[in-house]
């Protein structure tokens, strides 16, 4: 299984000869000038404002005009008491774990079926389109497809005689739930894509053995795409944790715009754009600062706790 | 682009990781595997299902982006009775989508070119060489991939009022390269590394210049590349919503996504569906053609960093 | 490697690169501008509005602003910032880098000038409009301004619209109504209960937006025990005032239209303005909402609407509080032309083109001289006959937002949707707020 061995690869260079190669030396002369730039600007305008944020956070600050007010870890215990951050927390987490068991049970799906059906780059190229889409759109889009009053669930569900599975889908019971649905939805496709770019690179020799052994579709899948698919899977999982965490603008629109989203739905970036900037109020730039380290520290525990689990034996092949 | 890279493995001892050939080859199960059980039946059905699914979601924004106002919930399903095709210049003209959809442009174009320009240039020798520091520096920008995009808000806030930058897209230029770059990085020097090293060995013993090597042998190689870093990260800037909700607050410099939030805002006040549809048509419709074009490099850009 | 040029798959990649590079190229002046559309030393003046490009009060602005660029020789750079304008003002403040004048709810403005950001604006009352004799205090009724002062006690805003919030209906779909709107809470009730046994839907409401749902409490709380009572209550770190039998009362007569099925199917989960539209259209009888009810209903309404209104019928021992809720203009603190804004405002106040607000965009001016609307004649009665006034859901949602949010917010959704009795309510709102001031006290 080279390929997947790739980012810890160390051969690349391996055919340029000696260290005294020209190559070699003028490789090490370019070195600065052109690491630099990259390096300056992720720096400055990313590296320097994340940690800025660590700062920030020990202060009760409302923005300029304002005397920053040393507080330590006060409003790091404040959080701890906060209901509302609690909620948004716990929302995260639910976001990061229904949305992603659906997107992975989902995604493992496809790439049983999908590889073995006609046409499969059309339905491949039709599964992931919706990633392309701004989810502000998506959440608009959806807004009006599951309004109860005259959305085109309802709507559609009267006309096809089924009225009586009506639901009042954005009400306080069910608009989470459908926040949760609509983001899988819209999530699903980049992480088939990705399952199936895994899976595409298993040596068709495999399944052949299996075939001639009779396989099912299910033994297949058990025996040699999911043990094979595990490495890409577990980078696709961090990559989901990533998204998970910051995803905002979709519930942000989900439910309107003009008010605030409903409190039931907000996650931590929904909270930490309502403390730092979505409010009437005075912005609480501190508290908002240190939300957001919360929430680096728990993508950060997260994705090493990740990697040790999904880590194992590497199958060769 | 399958036969060029079949071309390339000879002179490498690993196989591309990506590219056409690999994939069919690979991944096609023997023609015999193919045995229509149940289980497998009602599987294809489910994914054909889905793939329907989205297909009717765009069909019914297209399909609502054409309607009279009140025909969008009226009928949703329904063909328009009249093709209300001046929903796209109420849209236009009615909420500065014009102006956005420029702005757009600009900024993501900007964006997305000099972030892969300077990605490029740092990708180059970090995937040549195998120092400490190196790897040191790989890893730092690797850091940044998982670093939520809200932590970064309030202090760049601060920082660019400072600079005098907020509400300008310049400020917002600045950011997107910043936040854009750990990607970048990643996945160009996991490409780079993919490629071939004699051609430069060739070209340093004729005496060329370390930029030189770089912008005439490596650059050409690298195109596919390169196009991808490019494709996924106008992609990204085109829908990132949150800084610019934070950043712009002057409805001349308001970005694509802005213009249709605010748009979406004022439908509450004067209900006009059809033109908030045909808005959000000319959210989507761009990247749809993006990707009906160059669909394929962005797919496989994607997931060429979770699969290597 | 010159072979690999065959590939169409460069050639578009090729493509794609240079377009993309010289969209840069072009780009390159304009993403860089400095220039930051805030307000700069000179002559201009820098305003902006919480109204959206294409909505009737900014054409309204517009064209007062014209005449004022004309007239005076000031050029104004206005912004059309949308309802968020105030949280982009209180950011821009962040920076130094704020517009010169805006206009905005004057909740918003009053908690925008308790953090420093806007100025007392004393000096524009004293103003003379143009072509009037007399000045800015003349014309603005001075009670609509008084909750609206501060530390200095100066007024933070000058008004330019009056708004309330009422029960609406269609006078020609409800003529009974019209002709005798219910007085008290009973009749109401019963007016309630015979649309309903008609199979009728009394009410409509977009649940999806917490402070709409608020209105109904909130009427029926101020009404009924005066203004500023919520305000106090929330302001009790004990969280006893809820335990108030009026508040029980109030919140118990809300319970009752919730489970007599009143609303109508799917409020809960309504997104603004399905069921508003609905309501035009004649499908339910009432809607609770602020007198901008009646716009934008052109499209949908019901053949031959006429729009009429009464305050939330009072149960015994109620006050006649009606909520009198100002959109007007700031100035900010930090502006550097607030001489000319204030020349603006001043401008603006003149009959005419404030009238422009009543003519043109319907809503009700300060100013008693101008003709209220057609559809707003019961909205100025009733500011008329008011025994008191009260703030805009007794400015909790500005001046206390994160209990507001956080604490009101939830419990009023749960009882509104039937989700807990008037009790529970009480007691999740008495023990939530004393939980809320321990922390944030």
């Amino acid at each position: 299984m080279t390929d997947l061995k790739h980012s810890s690869a160390s051969s690349a260079t391996s055919g340029a000869g000696g260290a005294t190669s020209p190559l070699d030396a003028q490789r090490r002369r370019l070195r600065l000038p052109f690491i630099l730039p990259a390096v300056i600007f992720y720096t400055v305008f990313f590296v320097a404002p994340s940690l800025a944020s660590f700062v920030i956070s020990l202060y009760r600050w409302r923005g300029a005009g304002d005397e920053p007010e040393w507080l330590g870890l006060g409003n790091f215990l404040r959080l701890f008491n906060d209901d509302i951050f609690r909620g948004a927390f716990v929302n995260t987490l639910i976001v990061l774990l229904v949305v992603g068991a659906i997107i992975f049970a989902l995604g493992f799906f496809f790439t049983a079926f999908v590889a073995e059906m006609r046409g499969k780059h059309l339905l491949r190229a039709l599964i992931f389109f919706p990633s392309l889409v701004n989810p502000v759109v998506l959440a608009i889009a959806w807004g009006f497809i599951l309004d109860p009053t005259r959305g085109a669930l309802n709507t559609t569900l009267e006309a096809i005689g089924l009225g009586n599975l009506k639901q009042v889908w954005l009400g306080p019971q069910l608009i989470f739930p459908m926040i949760l649905l609509t983001m899988a939805w819209m999530t699903v496709g980049l992480f088939t894509v990705i399952l199936m770019a895994g899976a595409d690179r298993i040596p068709v020799s495999l399944y052949e053995d299996c075939d001639l052994a009779g396989a099912s579709i299910g033994q297949r899948f058990r025996m040699v795409t999911l043990p094979l698919l595990w490495e890409v899977a577990a980078v696709a999982a961090v990559l989901w944790v990533i998204t998970a965490v910051k995803a905002f603008e979709f519930i942000y629109a989900f439910a309107g715009v003009g008010t605030a989203p409903p409190r039931s739905t907000w996650t931590a970036s929904v909270y930490v754009y309502m403390q730092g900037f979505g409010s009437q109020g005075l912005p609480e730039l501190g508290r908002a600062s240190a939300m957001s380290v919360v929430m680096l520290i728990v993508v950060g525990v997260l994705v090493v706790v990740l990697r040790r689990l999904m880590s194992r034996q590497k199958v060769e092949f | 682009m399958a036969v060029q890279f079949a071309d390339q493995r000879t002179s490498e001892p690993r196989p591309r990781p990506r590219g056409g050939t690999g994939r069919l080859r690979r991944g096609t199960p023997a023609p015999l595997a193919r045995r229509r059980t149940p289980l497998r039946m009602l599987g294809m059905a489910a994914v054909w299902l889905w793939v329907l699914f989205n297909l009717a979601i765009f069909v019914w924004m297209l399909l609502s982006s054409l309607k009279s106002d009140g025909e969008v919930f009226a009928d949703p399903w329904g063909l328009p009775n009249v093709w209300r095709f001046d929903n796209y210049v109420r849209a236009w003209e009615g909420s500065d989508l014009g102006t956005a959809t420029l702005n757009s442009v600009f900024l993501v174009a900007a964006a997305s070119v000099f972030t892969v320009a300077i990605g490029a240039l740092a990708a180059y020798p970090l995937s040549r060489l195998q120092s400490r520091s190196s790897n040191v520096t790989l890893m730092y920008f690797v850091l940044g991939m998982g670093v939520p995009l809200q932590s970064i808000v309030v202090p760049a806030y601060i920082a660019m009022a400072g600079l005098n930058m907020t509400n300008t897209l310049g400020g917002l230029f600045l950011l997107y390269v910043g936040f854009s770059l750990p990607f970048t990085v990643f996945l160009l020097t996991g490409f780079f590394r993919t490629l071939p090293t004699r051609l430069e060995e060739a070209a340093a013993l004729d005496g060329c210049s370390a930029f030189r090597t770089f912008r005439s042998v490596m650059l050409p190689l690298a195109r596919p590349g390169i196009v991808t870093a490019l494709l996924l990260n106008v992609v990204s800037l085109w829908n990132e919503t949150l800084l610019a909700l934070i950043f712009i607050i002057d409805d001349g410099r308001q970005t694509l996504a802005l213009a249709i939030l605010g748009f979406y805002g004022t439908m509450l006040y004067n209900s006009a569906w059809g033109a908030l549809f045909a808005g959000v048509c000319i959210v989507v419709l761009p990247m749809l053609l993006l990707y009906l074009w160059l669909g394929k490099n962005i797919m496989d850009g994607m997931t060429l960093g979770a699969t290597k | 490697m010159y072979s690999f040029k065959a590939s169409t798959g460069r050639r578009r990649a090729s493509i794609a690169g240079v377009a993309l590079a010289t969209a840069a190229l072009l780009s390159g002046c304009a993403v860089f501008q400095g220039d930051s559309g805030a307000s700069t030393d000179g002559d201009g003046l820098v305003f902006w509005s919480m109204w959206e490009r294409g909505e009737p009060q900014s054409e309204v602005l517009q064209g007062a602003i014209d005449e004022f660029e004309e007239e005076e020789g000031i050029t104004v750079k206005v912004q059309w910032a949308g309802r968020d304008v105030g949280t982009r003002v209180q950011t821009a403040t962040n920076t130094g880098d704020v517009p010169d004048l805006v206009d905005d709810a004057v909740e918003v403005l009053l908690a925008g000038a308790e953090a420093g950001v806007y100025q007392g604006l004393a000096s524009v009352y004293e103003r003379e409009i143009p072509g009037e004799d007399q000045t800015v205090a003349d014309v603005i009724p001075a009670e609509y301004v008084e909750p609206y002062i501060n530390d200095d006690g100066e007024p933070i805003v000058v008004p330019h619209s009056v708004t309330t919030t009422s029960i609406w209906y269609d006078g020609n779909k409800l003529p009974g109504v019209a002709e005798a709107p219910p007085a008290t809470w009973d009749e109401f009730l019963a007016l309630v209960a015979e649309a309903k046994a008609a199979g009728q839907t009394p009410f409509a409401a977009d649940g999806t937006i917490p402070d709409y749902n608020a209105y109904w409490l909130g009427q029926m709380v101020l009404r009924q025990m005066g203004p500023g009572w919520l305000n106090d209550a929330a302001h009790d770190e004990t969280g006893e005032a809820f335990k108030d039998p009026e508040f029980l009362a109030a919140a118990e007569r809300l319970q009752q239209l919730v489970d007599a099925g009143y609303f109508m199917e799917g409020y809960q989960g309504s997104k603004l303005p399905a069921q508003e539209q609905a309501w035009a259209a004649g499908d339910a009888d009432y809607l609770m909402m602020g007198s901008w009810a009646p716009l934008g209903k052109e499209e949908v309404a019901r053949e031959g609407a006429s729009w009429r209104t009464f305050p939330l019928p009072l149960a015994d021992g109620g006050v006649n509080s009606v909520e009198a809720n100002l959109l007007g203009f700031g100035i900010p603190t930090d502006a550097k032309n607030s001489e000319n804004a204030e020349k603006f405002i001043a401008f603006f106040m003149e009959k005419d083109r404030i009238g422009g607000i009543s003519s043109e965009a319907n809503q009700l001016t300060p100013r008693a001289d101008v003709e209220p609307p057609a559809d707003l004649v019961d909205v100025a009665a009733m500011l008329e006959s008011a025994e008191s006034a009260h703030r805009y859901l007794d400015g909790l949602p500005s001046e206390l937002p994160d209990w507001w949010t956080g604490v009101f917010l939830p419990a009023d959704d749960k009882l509104f949707f039937g989700e807990i009795t008037a009790e529970q309510f009480v007691d999740q709102l008495s023990q939530e707020s004393a939980e809320f001031w321990k922390n944030n006290g």
